[in-house]
């Protein structure tokens, strides 16, 4: 009998071991594994295939983060918006509308036929505010819709998204804005977007984890009546986050333009569903009050992997979106089955 | 005083109706680089026939959306319809429908395939085909005299026949140089980021790369600036093809980012379709097809297009 209960002690405490050791690491193991996993899928297809490895190559690796930069930096917004039960659909028109704004005020003395002749060649600040500020003030139309009239999000940024779309075309007619300055493009060449897409990950990363604001957010999607019972301001909260998001949706246009050297009313076409897929990806909840930055970070990672793997693998362009939905999928069947036995 | 308000109302919506020339125009995307400066220049010719009032509306690249367009144009019993199809094998029941009305419809820029022209259906536009062929044959010329060149091939949206049909002249012209051989071909759906994405994941990958060989100026151009940031020469280790001769094509040739691109001509096309409109209009029988021809843009010749 002395043995048995030896024996059932050891168990015992290997299995308290093991639960305790899930419950230490973060949250975002999970989702970080399943991108390991799909970077040494492309790693060993790379060196079937090609004979050459995909990962070790520091060029691919930056262009990877890259590619998603644009949409990450709207993904930041969306898993904010997300995480108070919401959604933003028109983060892709957002980005059209403050591309095509900047631009408009960042066109230099050659350009072909400017939008504004008499106010070429202007500091790049001016642009960068300008649409920065046109993101900030579409988000804020979007929170003030969505408190005080009572329509759900889905509703009110698709409104936006069709309007703001609309509007950067009758603002360019149709036309790409050109011939941007030199000091304007910096901010878009290089690395730099991966750089600003890190900063505005980090921003918010702290802003959720450690600020009154974040925990107010988690609170607001948790549970909206027991938020407001509890003295929140639930409207202020839901402006503000709204706001965020329109803002940083402005912030991916101004970089967008730069990079390509252009503003164009067509930019920006789903990035909405990309940047969602990205939060959803790296475990935020559509029914809100789950959500993390960092999780965010490694979805719009994956992503981007899966954007070069193909094209370092060579798939057909036309099996790509395909399996893409496949991927997206099963990343998150696999969170949430892992986040089931947890509970 | 209602039967007076309601006599005004009914002669104000008949005399608009009564003297002027409606022609309802639905364009494929309006937020298309070239074919926002094809309705441009539609609105600009119209200008010329004083009694003509044009509608646009934009079929926003759905075939469902542009013959709903279409058939409300008809409903609404305009003069002309002119039509720039979103897709080029649906075209079968706007064509049927503007027939069955008695009016005469205009194909603009995009080839119907899957109707026949004649009977009050006509067109007028580019042979997509040859702007394949131009600029690879260009192209061609330049490395003629080399022993293997490597091709690659930027592709617009899968879904659009331009994509298809400015692919399949390329691929004509290098079939008959047994020198040149396609080894990259992918979609960077028309868009400019796109094209500077996937260039430097073809550049990553380590292929050499002699001719790249886009379908648009747009994805020529963010290849490009992807070439360019890479330290790779556009002229000397690489060159670039576009298509379509638009004011930033031409810029990208002048500053030496494109080796050479396929003007098409939408000025002639645009003003050619509001022609064949008043035309059709007033009665008169249209030509079935009229092609406007591509023109090859170098850096020797691209001023003449930019006064365009």
């Amino acid at each position: 009998m002395p043995d048995s209960n030896s024996t059932a002690t050891k168990v015992e405490r290997f299995s308290f071991s093991w639960a305790e050791l899930k419950r230490k690491l973060p949250k975002d193991t999970g989702i970080f594994l399943v991108m390991i996993f799909i970077a040494l899928v492309f790693e060993c297809a790379g060196w079937y295939l090609r004979e050459q490895s995909f990962l070790l190559n520091t060029n691919r690796l930056v262009l990877i983060v890259l590619q998603v930069a644009i949409i990450g930096i709207i993904a930041v917004g969306v898993t904010q918006v997300i995480i108070t039960s919401g959604i933003d659909l028109s983060s892709g028109s957002l980005i059209a509308l403050s591309a095509v704004v900047a631009a408009s005020l960042a066109q230099t003395a050659d350009s072909m036929s400017p939008v504004y002749p008499s106010l070429v060649d202007l500091p790049a600040v001016i642009p960068v505010v300008a649409g920065i500020g046109v993101g900030i003030l579409c988000g804020f139309i979007n929170g003030v819709l969505i408190t005080r009239t009572g329509i759900p999000p889905f509703i009110a940024t698709l409104g936006m998204m069709v309007s703001a779309r609309g509007l950067a075309q009758y603002y360019t007619q149709g036309n790409p804005v050109s011939f941007l300055s030199d000091n304007f493009t910096a901010i878009g060449q290089g690395a730099m977007p991966v750089i600003i897409f890190i900063v505005v990950v980090v921003v918010f990363h702290i802003a959720l984890r450690f600020t009154r604001y974040g925990k107010y957010v988690y609170a607001i999607g948790g549970n909206v009546v027991s938020a407001q019972v509890s003295g929140i301001n639930v409207k202020k909260y839901l402006i503000i986050v709204y706001t965020i998001a329109g803002g940083l949706a402005g912030l991916a246009g101004v970089v967008l333009a730069a990079r390509v050297s252009s503003g164009q009313s067509s930019m920006g076409v789903s990035y909405e569903l990309d940047a969602i897929a990205a939060a959803v990806i790296g475990g935020s909840s559509l029914m809100g009050g789950v959500g993390r930055i960092t999780g965010t970070l490694i979805g719009a990672c994956i992503l981007g992997l899966i954007k070069s793997g193909f094209t370092f693998v060579g798939i057909d362009a036309y099996i790509q979106d395909i399996i893409k939905g496949i991927i997206i999928v099963s990343a998150v069947s696999v969170d949430m089955y892992r986040n089931r036995k947890k509970r | 005083m209602k039967k007076i308000i309601l006599l005004c109302l009914a002669l104000l919506s008949i005399s608009p109706s009564v003297f002027a020339l409606q022609v309802g125009v639905s364009i494929a995307q309006m937020d298309d680089v070239f074919l926002s400066r094809l309705r441009g220049y539609i609105i600009e010719h119209a200008k010329q026939y004083p009694d003509m009032k044009i509608q646009f509306e934009d079929g926003q690249g759905a075939v469902d959306k542009q013959l709903s367009q279409v058939q409300s144009f008809i409903s609404a019993k305009v003069d002309v319809i002119i039509v720039n199809p979103v897709d080029t094998q649906g075209t079968k029941n706007m064509s049927d429908a503007a027939r069955k009305a008695n009016i005469p419809i205009i194909y603009l820029n995009r080839m119907p395939a899957d109707s026949k022209m004649g009977n009050g259906v006509s067109y007028i536009g580019s042979d997509e085909v040859e702007a394949g062929r131009l600029q690879m044959g260009y192209l061609a010329e330049r490395v003629k005299d080399r022993k293997s060149v490597n091709v690659a091939i930027m592709k617009g949206l899968l879904s659009n026949d331009a994509t298809r049909f400015r692919t399949q002249g390329a691929k004509e012209v290098i079939a008959k140089h047994p020198n040149m051989h396609v080894v990259l071909e992918d979609t960077a759906k028309w868009m400019r980021e796109d094209g500077m994405n996937l260039m430097n994941n073809w550049i990553l990958t380590g292929q050499k790369i002699d001719i790249l060989s886009a379908n648009a100026d747009e994805m020529a151009i963010g290849a490009a600036m992807a070439i360019k940031s890479n330290g790779i020469n556009i002229g000397k280790d690489i060159l670039v093809g576009g298509t379509d001769g638009g004011p930033n094509g031409l810029q990208a040739i002048k500053t030496g980012m494109m080796t050479v691109t396929v003007f098409q001509d939408a000025k002639s096309q645009a003003f050619g379709a509001v022609d064949m409109a008043d035309k059709a209009a007033k009665g008169e029988k249209l030509q079935d097809i009229t092609f406007i021809p591509f023109q090859l843009v170098t850096p020797q010749n691209y001023q003449k297009f930019l006064t365009n």
